[in-house]
Formats: C-alpha cells, structure tokens, sequence
C-alpha cells in the first residue's frame, strides 16, 4: 500500500510542490509527504530544480547599442515599407470594427448569414401551406357537401303525424292488427340503426308510401309516410275492412328510440286498384 | 548552494527597483503614448518601444535561448504591435496585448528554425558569453572556481531547456520563468489548462532529472 501511494505522490509532486495540482489531489499528496521522507526529498529537489531554472533563465545584460539596433530596425521597416499611421476610425464605427474584429467578426457573419438562411426558410414555409391549406379547405368542402347531400338522400328522415296520439293510437291499431288475424307479419326487415348518429338508411326495398287512396278505417288512417320530415297526409290506408294478410307491415326504428316507423304497405290485392 | 545562489540573485535584483512597480509605472505612462502612437504620432511609439523593450527581449530570450534570435523577435513583435495598433482596445493592458504578440512571435520562429541539437556552434558561443558575463557579475562568491562552475551549471541548464520539445519549452519558461498562472499560459499557447499541466509536469520532471545528473556531475552533493 505504501509503495501505490509513492507511485501515486511521485506522478503528483512535479505539479504539487508548484501548486499546480488539483485541490484534491494536493491535499492528498501533502498529507502523503508528511509522512514519506523520501518523496518529502524528491519534492526538495523540484523545487530546487525549478529555483536552479529560474537563475539559469535571468537574462544578459543586452548593452545599450542591442536596443538601438532593435528601435532602428523597427523604425526603418516602418518608414521603408511606408506603412500609414494607424488612424482612429470614426467614433461609432470604430466601436464596431473593434467588436467586429477577426473571430467575432466570422462569428457575426456566420450568425447573420444563418438567420438570413432561417428568415428565407420561414417565408417561403409560411407561404407554402396557405396554398396547402386553401386545397385542403376546400376538399373538406366538397367533402362535407357530399357527404351532406348523402346523408340527406339516404337519410329517409321519419315523418311527423299530424297528432302524437293518433300516431301512438295508429301505432297500437297496428300492433294489434297482426294478433287479431293471426297473419303473419309481413313487411321488410326491421331496421335498426346503423351508425350511432341514429341515422337510418333506406334500403331500396322499401317502396315510397302510396298516395292517399279511398278512405281507409280511421285507425289506419294516421300511418307515418316515411319520406320527409314534413307532416304529410297518411298514404296507403287500406279500407277498413282489407283483411290482415293483405297488409305489408314494416317497422323502422329510428335514432331515437321513442320514435318507431311503421309502415303499412298494401298488398296488391286481385282485382283491386293499382295504387300510386 | 542553492541558497547561495538565490542569495547572489536577490543581491544583484535588489540594484534595480521592484519590476512589478516599474511595470506598474510604466504602464500607466504608456497610456498617453498608445492613444498618440494611435493616432500617427512615431515618436510616441519609440517611446513605447524605449519603455518595453527589456521586457520583451528578455522573454523572447528566454523562449528562444539565442540573443540574435531575440532581437529578431523583438523587432517584429514591434511591428505586429504597429501594424496592429488600430485594433487594440482603449482600457486594455498594453503591455499585456503586446507581450501575447511576442510570445506568438518566438513560437513562429521557434518552429521555423531547427532544433537546438543542431544549431551548434552558435548555442555554444552564446553559453559562453553567457558563462563569463554570469562570473563577472558574481560578486558573493568568495570561490571563482564555484562560481565558474555555476555559471557552466547555469548555461548547461539552458541547453537542457532549449532541447526540450518547442511546446513544452514556452510553457515551463511562461509558467516557472515568467510566473504567469496556468490559465494564462493555457491562453497565450491556445490551449486548454489540463494541457499546460501536463506539458509543465513533463519538462520539470526532465529538468530535474538533468539537474541530478548535472549536480551529480560536478561532484556537488546536497
């Protein structure tokens, strides 16, 4: 352990006796040399190494004749290259070119050259996607009517009766209908919703209400037309006394869960009218 | 010996006042004489060179190891400073700006010439000179032929240096010589302090080791 911590102090005393070395470090090879005698030695002899240096490096006593060669030199290189005398700039530009001078100045120019490049980059980028974004504006324009004018065709928006009860007694009229004749219950499928809007489309199998024919039993006679959402006379009521099974039924639900369409097609009967 | 060697120092320095307190005067002397040499006035900048030569001679002299390459150096240190006049800043350290200018000088010289193991003869007459301006100057050593002995030290010494690689060489005379800080050192050389460090511990280590040897040569013991 002993012999480590010579090596140690030994790499450190060249640096430590001149207080050169780290603040660490020094403390721990001071606090070495306490103890070693022979590093205690080898740091002497450094420190008399440097002391020896020092006297070996004091300068000769040039005479006076040395300096006049050197002034006379300078002062005829001076006068024989004809070098202008240094003037002082303008005050307020002088400032600058010495702010500006050698490494700031290639510092500064590099700077402003970079936010020139950034300036340019930031213009043409800022330009750029307006036109991008008119594009996309107007795609999303047309997008939206198209999808706007679809939905409004497929949408068959349930028709409002003339009177909620005649619709919720023409709704029970025609719950009960089927059990009375027990026929079967005809008609399409029933639809649910399809999209959580609520939204319902019609498939082509359901045909357009009929137009209002002769009188129909009154209970028949509020049935929902399922075309708009305008209140429009009931169509396709059937007499009062058209047997069950020639009556199509079809049950539409709607978004909205309290709003049920039903849909009573007449069947065609033989010999009956064609109706529209 | 060594003690007596640092005594003969001391006794010779003590001839001349503090060189931190000539510095300090000279300094502020120079201010008037930068702003008129600034301003195209060559007498002014005589002045400067009459009040800073010393100082630089003896650094480009100790970086150098030669005095005809020295004066050299010092000449055109003075001429970067002149051509370079317009760019130093008012409130700034003269003496500080144009000592970096010489220290920037005898590092382009220093790597422009050969190494010092093959300039010769020239090294060699200059220790001599060296070596008998140091004995005549010793006034404290009662033994001429200790004195002789240290001057042959002493220049023996500045051969080792001049030997040792140009990088670490300026930064052990900019550190140990001309007392400047690490982070000094590490600035005027561009490079970074851990460098300088590294760069210093080596060339104390390889001086020390040639001063053993060196001691051990002359038959001194300590």
């Amino acid at each position: 352990m002993k012999t480590t911590d010579c090596e140690r102090a030994r790499q450190l005393i060249p640096l430590h006796f001149a207080g050169d070395a780290e603040t660490r470090r020094s403390r721990s090879v001071a606090a070495h040399l306490e103890a070693c005698a022979p590093c205690r030695s080898l740091a002497a002899d450094f420190a008399a190494s440097r002391e020896m240096l020092r006297e070996a490096c004091e300068p000769p006593q040039f005479d006076a004749d040395f300096y006049e060669q050197i002034r006379s030199g300078v002062l005829s290189r001076i006068a024989r290259d004809d070098r202008p005398a240094p003037t002082r700039r303008a005050a307020p530009f002088a400032a600058l070119f010495d702010l500006l001078s050698g490494r700031r100045l290639a510092f500064a120019a590099s700077l402003a050259l970079v936010a020139t490049a950034c300036g340019l980059g930031y213009f043409y980028w800022s330009r750029a996607p307006r036109g991008v974004e008119r594009q996309l504006a107007r795609d999303v324009q047309r997008t939206t009517g198209d999808a706007a004018n679809r939905k409004q065709d497929a949408t068959p928006t349930p028709s409002v009766t003339p009177d909620e009860d005649e619709r919720r007694a023409a709704g029970e009229t025609e719950r009960r209908a089927p059990k009375r004749n027990d026929a079967p219950r005809t008609g399409g499928p029933r639809l649910k919703n399809e999209s959580a809007g609520g939204s319902f489309r019609r498939t082509p199998s359901l045909p357009r209400l009929a137009s209002p024919g002769p009188a129909r039993a009154p209970e028949q006679s509020q049935t929902a037309a399922v075309q708009t959402p305008k209140r429009v006379a009931p169509q396709g009521v059937l007499p009062p006394d058209a047997p069950a099974s020639e009556v199509a039924r079809i049950e539409i639900q709607t978004a909205d869960p309290n709003i049920r369409i039903i849909w009573l097609a007449p069947r065609e009967v033989e010999g009956a009218q064609p109706k529209r | 010996m060594v003690a007596e060697i640092a005594h003969s120092f001391l006794t010779s320095a003590e001839e001349l006042p503090p060189p931190r307190a000539r510095e300090e005067g000279r300094a502020e002397q120079l201010s008037p004489l930068v702003e008129r040499a600034r301003a195209g006035d060559a007498r002014a900048f005589e002045e400067i060179m009459l009040a800073t030569e010393r100082k630089i001679v003896a650094t480009a002299w100790r970086l150098l190891g030669d005095r005809e390459d020295a004066r050299d150096a010092a000449q055109e240190t003075y001429l970067r400073a002149y051509k370079y006049l317009a760019r130093f800043r008012e409130g700034e350290d003269f003496q500080a700006w144009l000592y970096r200018i010489a220290v920037n000088v005898c590092r382009d010289a220093a790597r422009k010439r050969k190494p010092s193991g093959a300039r010769g003869e020239p090294l060699v007459r200059v220790e001599l000179e060296d070596a008998l301006i140091d004995f005549e100057s010793t006034s404290v050593a009662a033994d001429a032929e200790e004195g002789a002995l240290r001057s042959q030290q002493r220049a023996l010494l500045r051969r080792a240096l001049a030997s040792l690689p140009e990088k670490e060489r300026a930064a052990i005379v900019l550190r140990d010589v001309e007392g400047l800080p690490t982070e000094e050192v590490a600035r005027l050389l561009g490079s970074r302090p851990v460098t300088v460090r590294s760069q210093v511990s080596s060339a104390r280590t390889k001086l020390k080791d040639y001063c053993d040897r060196l001691i051990g040569k002359g038959g001194t013991t300590r």
